[in-house]
């Protein structure tokens, strides 16, 4: 019998391999290439646009505000990409009958899907504020890099976390890759934001626990405590995100769901 | 006789008319005060001359002083003015002023500032002679520092704690099974 040392470095080992796996597969399956141009051409549409027929906006939080509300999209296409088919692809192509065989402890397999799913989505987002900080550099100096930007991109990290555990979640109970991969898609795009709109505007009720309202603060940091909406529609809203209650939502679904989705996918039997 | 009758008779005719013009005369003059009275004055002038802030860059939260001044360069006194702020279309704060005859008078305001560009109309209405008077003047510009929303500390934190959690999960299947005696063949 092993030692208790020796099992978690064996552990940790393999969670590195599959950790090592998923990113080759993301990377022979194109999907990083086509994450990574969306990172730098998107925030590029926001230099080239105004540099040619308009002019860019006045002050670098007006900038970054304008860009970064864009960032919430780019977070759910590649959290789609990398953690739509994450454990579902196992078992609707039946490969899961190789990688469960293995002494492998099934957990640390899918804590390791989940890690491959959540590291090159982190680096998307990273490559995105990165593109967006030499625009913004580049109109308006190193000053135009604020605390409040950098506070911005921890915050899209944190979302991003709770984004993939969502995806990673609807990936380990669903059957099908793209029925998987289409309801975190559109959840995180359209029926977590109606939702919030509803309770909103029609219940006028703050949706707190609504993972897409706590997205707001993203942008929101720009304009201090003054609301300007959240949403990937920039809509007026009554109500804004508290900064600690907004944070605290995030974490909570990326812990919850990341248990929840490895806990049911290591149950989970091949049929 | 008879020309003495008709004497008394033209002279009693002569005082009914004296009187009865004398009483018209002095209906007239009734009137026209009454009208001098009700019509509004020709150049109705009230103006607010300056529209100042106790601090022009102030920081979101900040109570500050908005000095308003009105002058009045009419010769008679103005009672039951209203003079109020508006941010935008909302009504900030407003306060019931009166002005005396050729005077100048400045009103203060305290108001708390709210975040972001803001510019802030000083307006005085009032029911002069049934009409409705609203005179306004805008002032520039100013930019409220808006308070920073958080902290940079606490989203750091978030995503660390995040890390430590799901790397930790990979250890707590090897610390159960340590504890619980089973080996992972067992598992």
């Amino acid at each position: 019998m092993k030692s208790i040392k020796e099992d978690m470095m064996e552990d940790i080992k393999n969670t590195c391999l599959t950790v090592s796996f998923e990113l080759k597969r993301h990377f022979r399956m194109k999907r990083m290439i086509i994450s990574f141009l969306l990172a730098i051409g998107l925030p590029l549409i926001f230099y080239i646009v105004p540099l040619i027929w308009a002019s860019f906006p006045d002050t670098a939080e007006g900038f970054a505000t304008l860009n970064l509300s864009f960032v919430n999209l780019l977070i759910i296409i590649s959290g789609s990409l990398f953690a739509g088919d994450a454990v579902v692809g196992e078992f609707e192509e039946k490969t899961g009958l190789l990688l469960f065989s293995t002494p492998q402890r099934h957990s640390t397999i899918f804590v390791g899907k989940y890690i491959g799913a959540l590291l090159p989505t982190l680096v998307v987002v990273s490559i995105y504020y990165l593109t967006t900080s030499i625009e913004i550099i580049g109109i308006y100096g190193v000053e135009g890099i604020t605390l409040e930007y950098f506070k911005s991109f921890f915050i899209a990290l944190v979302y991003t976390t709770s984004a993939v555990s969502l995806i990673f979640f609807f990936s380990s109970i669903l059957k099908r890759k793209i029925t998987s991969t289409l309801l975190g898609f559109f959840s995180l795009l359209m029926i977590l934001p109606i939702i919030e709109n509803v309770l909103q505007f029609l219940v006028e009720v703050e949706p707190w626990y609504i993972l897409t309202y706590s997205a707001g603060l993203i942008t929101n940091v720009f304009v201090g405590t003054t609301p300007i909406g959240g949403g990937p529609g920039g809509q007026m809203g009554q109500f804004s995100p508290d900064f600690y209650s907004g944070l605290t939502v995030m974490v909570a679904y990326t812990l919850i769901l990341f248990f929840l989705a490895v806990f049911i996918a290591s149950k989970r039997r091949m049929e | 006789m008879m020309w003495k009758r008709m004497r008394s008779s033209g002279l009693t005719l002569f005082v009914i008319t004296l009187l009865l013009i004398s009483a018209s005369a002095l209906h007239v003059v009734g009137e026209e005060d009454e009208a001098i009275k009700q019509q509004p004055p020709d150049d109705l002038d009230i103006s607010i001359t300056n529209l100042t802030f106790s601090n022009p860059e102030p920081e979101e939260g900040e109570v500050i002083t908005i000095s308003v001044t009105v002058r009045n360069n009419m010769a008679q006194r103005i009672d039951d003015l209203t003079l109020s702020l508006m941010r935008f279309d909302q009504n900030i704060t407003e306060k019931e002023i009166s002005i005396g005859p050729e005077e100048e008078e400045t009103f203060d305001f305290e108001w708390e500032a709210v975040g972001g560009t803001q510019t802030i109309t000083a307006v005085l209405s009032a029911e002069v002679f049934g009409e409705r008077i609203e005179i306004s003047l805008r002032s520039e510009d100013i930019d409220v520092e808006p308070e920073p929303l958080g902290d940079i500390y606490s989203p750091i934190l978030a995503i660390l704690f995040i890390f430590a959690v799901v790397f930790g999960s990979v250890l707590i299947p090897s610390i159960v099974a340590s504890f619980s005696g089973k080996s992972k063949d067992e598992d």
